[in-house]
């Protein structure tokens, strides 16, 4: 049963949580290839040591930068993704502990998800390079799609549980899970976090068609950081969903914290394996879909969510 | 202690940064100068306890640089060759008025009787700051709500190039559309 | 010394190659894509990722240029490996590895970089980059550090002004026509004009020279158009059955290949997102068609066209799996280098790549009739 007034933890815990977070990314990374390893016939066994030679590599490599380029800007914006995700995470009671019990800390996810918007387009708009550019944009056509759709997503079981606080929105599904009542939301919360994970069908900013989008300049360490970034996000999302959609740590036998861990990577694990299967969405299509569908989908939603929490008084 | 500090300390941010905005010449620093000063203020009303007006700062001045930034660049053409460009137009009229509206501003600080604390402040400031807002003016904002929603739609569409004509023909019965783009849900 | 060996070694595990393919040597690429997977190598889709280049092929006419500009534009450590034909892949890369392995040796080339002024620079090329983090704007010409700024245009579709910039795209891409260059204008990413080139090849030839009259090869070739759509479309899992259909092709493998197509066509056509990602995509009428002089195939849109392309991959591989080595494949209307500019008019840049790779790879400087007629 999930504590309603959690612990905030010391210097040692939030190092804590930045461990588990990379760990999770790390997960995802390793799940990743294992799964494109599998798609191939390959040995498994090579895609679990595959992430370490990779950073090796990244951190081998050098740095680089294009003519006339934004270096502070595009490195500020390489290296945000990772604090960003650390920062998202902070308001994530796991168990009993918590970071940050921020008492708005669903609007505290959100601010966070914003800050993406300018990361990705800093690290697109300092080479001064047109694929890079044009991946940018790419990310803000589809932040202005997704966004929204997102906000009032998170908004349902804010809505739901009366509260603006992580712990307190976790704590009010005792008996039932906000998933279950709330789909609908769920489903458009997981697009998002795939969105501004540069995720799956999602992966645009950075597609081929652009030749690599925002990561076309990148090398060394500044691509390390961005694509770790892309993972930590990631896992961010899929933690950020527990306490919001899956009840938090509740769960039979294990301790509350073992449980918010579980379900986070399951949740991880299933957007990993979504991203091999959908093409991409091309992103002038994605603008329509989200205002004409998504929205007025979540809106429903939240109205009904609403409804059913005005009624029980 | 430690929050007195971090509160200077993010005041000074907020100020250097604001003055970095007219300094530095390129437009995607400006815009971005402007936005660590807008989340510096952000996070300093976290620190006063004002939780959802801090947070909600950060997000919306986040949000409306990042569109800020697209909007400068696709007018000035700055894609993708960074032209440096100087920040500041006009600098004799705008010192004044510069100067003038921080003597107004200071004064009013440092003059007006600010009133007394009576009472303590609420225990969830948000839900109060909800209260205050929404409370009693539910009415008003039930009515601007839809006017400013109107007023957008009516902007976008007066400024638009493309009218219903054009896209759905004359007698609007052109299915799907004439649009440079398809559309995702394929009107 | 010992943690510096197993980094290194750590590191170069990992290596990704960035593959230039010179006109005609497309064989010679599939193998030596497989070669490079082979070693637990990656494909790079930039120079900036990339720690080896791969040239394959014969590198003529402006392509040298654009190859040392490439070379430049790689990081560091870095590799290059040249490579002929099918069979020299694997020790071109073991090679390569060895160079990248070499601390002391890519240690005094990162100096000579650095020496030179050059660092790891863009492919650009030619202009001094500034590595400090800030910029000494005294100068306001209007060209800062020799490039030029974007201009206005007089048929503008979102009326804005300076936004009119010249690029080159090609003839280094990912899933991109060997020797292929197209100069567009853009605005934003909006493809305003296009013209299509090609570099490098005999002056003569195609772009893409006649594919040898191997079977197996060409049917490979045509599995390999497929899987360029299917991952410009960032679909990773239908791009990589079709690469394994042309592995097994190069293999000599025909009745696999049948089956993992079959399999492609069927998942391409049922899949709703897939049809939805790509409708209406560079849509070609069949006025349009008749106008530029492409064959009637091209009608439709980027989908139309993958399902030409999976059919063509079909039939090649029944016909290799048919009547072994020595079957014809079945002819391939080429198409004309002139059409594909205005075909990209009005895309935005993913779309055009999409439509370029949707042409599939017969693609010929001259229009298509004298070759038509010549029975080519």
């Amino acid at each position: 049963m999930p504590d309603p007034q959690p612990v905030t933890v010391g210097p040692g815990g939030v190092a804590a949580a930045g461990g588990i977070l990379l760990a999770l990314a790390l997960a995802a990374v390793v799940l990743d290839g294992v799964l494109a390893a599998r798609a191939a016939g390959l040995p498994a066994g090579a895609a679990v040591a595959r992430p370490l030679d990779e950073t090796v590599r990244l951190l081998r490599q050098r740095r680089r930068a294009p003519v006339s380029s934004d270096v502070l800007l595009w490195r500020l914006g390489g290296g945000g993704l990772v604090v960003v995700a650390l920062l998202m995470v902070a308001v994530v009671p796991l168990g009993r502990w918590v970071v940050a019990d921020l008492d708005v800390g669903v609007v505290w996810f959100n601010a966070m998800d914003v800050a993406v918007w300018v990361l990705v387009w800093l690290v697109g708009w300092g080479p001064n390079s047109v694929h890079s550019l044009v991946g940018g944009y790419r990310f803000l056509a589809l932040a202005l799609a997704y966004e929204l759709p997102l906000m009032f997503a998170i908004v349902a079981p804010a809505v739901g549980a009366a509260s603006l606080r992580v712990a307190d929105v976790a704590a009010a599904q005792e008996g039932l899970w906000f998933v279950v009542w709330m789909p609908v939301a769920f489903v458009v919360y997981c697009l998002g976090v795939l969105a501004f994970s540069l995720w799956g069908p999602f992966a645009v900013p950075l597609g081929r068609d652009v030749a690599g989008g925002v990561l076309a300049e990148l090398s060394g360490v500044d691509r390390l950081l961005v694509q770790a970034g892309r993972y930590a996000l990631l896992a961010a999302g899929a933690a950020f969903a527990v306490p919001m959609f899956l009840g938090g740590g509740s769960g039979p036998v294990l301790p509350g914290w073992a449980w918010v861990l579980v379900k986070t990577v399951l949740l991880l694990g299933a957007l990993v394996a979504l991203r091999r299967r959908l093409p991409a969405v091309r992103p002038e299509l994605a603008m329509e879909v989200g205002w004409v569908v998504l929205l007025p989908a979540v809106l429903v939603q939240d109205l009904v969510v609403a409804v059913v929490v005005a009624a029980r008084g | 202690m430690l929050l007195d500090v971090a509160f200077w300390v993010l005041g000074l941010v907020a100020v250097a940064s604001a003055v970095l905005v007219f300094v530095v010449d390129s437009m995607a620093r400006a815009t971005y100068a402007l936005a660590l000063s807008f989340v510096a203020v952000g996070l300093a009303l976290l620190l006063l306890e004002q939780s959802y007006v801090g947070v909600v700062t950060v997000l919306m001045m986040l949000m409306e640089m990042a569109v800020m930034g697209v909007y400068m660049v696709m007018y000035m053409g700055m894609n993708p060759a960074l032209m440096p460009m100087s920040m500041v137009h006009d600098n004799r009229a705008a010192l004044g008025v510069s100067a003038a509206t921080f003597v107004v501003l200071a004064a009013g600080a440092l003059l007006v009787p600010w009133p007394v604390r009576r009472g303590v402040p609420a225990p969830d400031v948000t839900a109060a700051l909800g209260e205050a807002l929404m409370g009693r003016q539910m009415l008003v904002m039930v009515v601007v709500s839809p006017v400013m929603v109107a007023t957008i739609v009516t902007g976008v569409v007066l400024a638009a190039g493309r009218t219903r004509y054009d896209r759905f023909g004359d007698d609007l019965d052109a299915s799907p559309p004439r649009d440079p783009h398809r559309g995702g849900v394929g009107r | 010394m010992g943690l510096r060996r197993w980094v290194v070694g750590r590191a170069v595990r990992a290596a990704r190659v960035l593959v230039v393919e010179c006109p005609g040597a497309r064989p010679a690429r599939m193998a030596a894509e497989q070669a490079v997977a082979a070693r637990g190598w990656r494909i790079a889709q930039t120079p900036a990722s990339a720690d080896v280049l791969l040239v394959v092929g014969e590198v003529r006419g402006g392509l040298d240029e654009v190859v040392d500009r490439l070379w430049e534009a790689l990081p560091g450590p870095r590799a290059r490996a040249d490579v002929r034909t099918e069979g020299d892949a694997a020790a071109a890369l073991a090679r390569a590895a060895a160079v990248l392995v070499d601390g002391r040796g890519q240690r005094a080339d990162a100096e000579q970089r650095d020496a030179a002024g050059a660092g790891p620079g863009d492919d650009t090329g030619g202009h001094d980059h500034d590595d400090t983090g800030g910029h000494d704007h005294d100068d306001m010409d209007m060209a800062p550090d020799g490039i030029p700024l974007a201009e206005g245009a007089e048929q503008d579709r979102d009326g804005l002004e300076m936004d009119a910039l010249p690029v080159r795209l090609g003839p280094v891409l990912p899933d991109w026509p060997a020797g292929l260059v197209i100069d567009v204008v853009l605005h934003g990413d909006l493809v305003v004009t296009a013209a299509a080139a090609a570099v490098g090849g005999p002056e003569h030839d195609p772009v893409s020279e006649p594919l040898p009259e191997d079977t197996a090869t060409v049917a490979a070739a045509r599995c390999d158009d497929v899987a360029a759509v299917l991952a410009l479309a960032g679909w990773e899992e239908g791009a990589r059955a079709a690469r394994s259909a042309r592995d097994v092709l190069l293999a000599r493998r025909g009745d696999d290949a049948r089956a993992t197509l079959v399999d492609l066509r069927h998942r391409v056509e049922h899949s709703r997102w897939l049809r939805w990602s790509l409708a209406g995509t560079g849509t070609v009428t069949p006025e349009r068609a008749r106008d530029l002089g492409l064959a009637e195939d091209v009608v439709g849109d980027c989908r139309d066209r993958l399902l030409v392309l999976i059919t063509r991959a079909e039939a090649a591989a029944r016909r290799y799996g048919a009547s072994g080595l020595d079957a014809p494949v079945p002819d391939v209307p080429a198409v004309p280098l002139t059409a594909v500019g205005p075909l990209l008019e009005g895309c935005d840049l993913g779309a055009a790549r999409l439509v370029v790779a949707s042409l599939g790879s017969d693609l010929v400087p001259d229009p298509v009739p004298q070759r038509e007629a010549a029975g080519a």
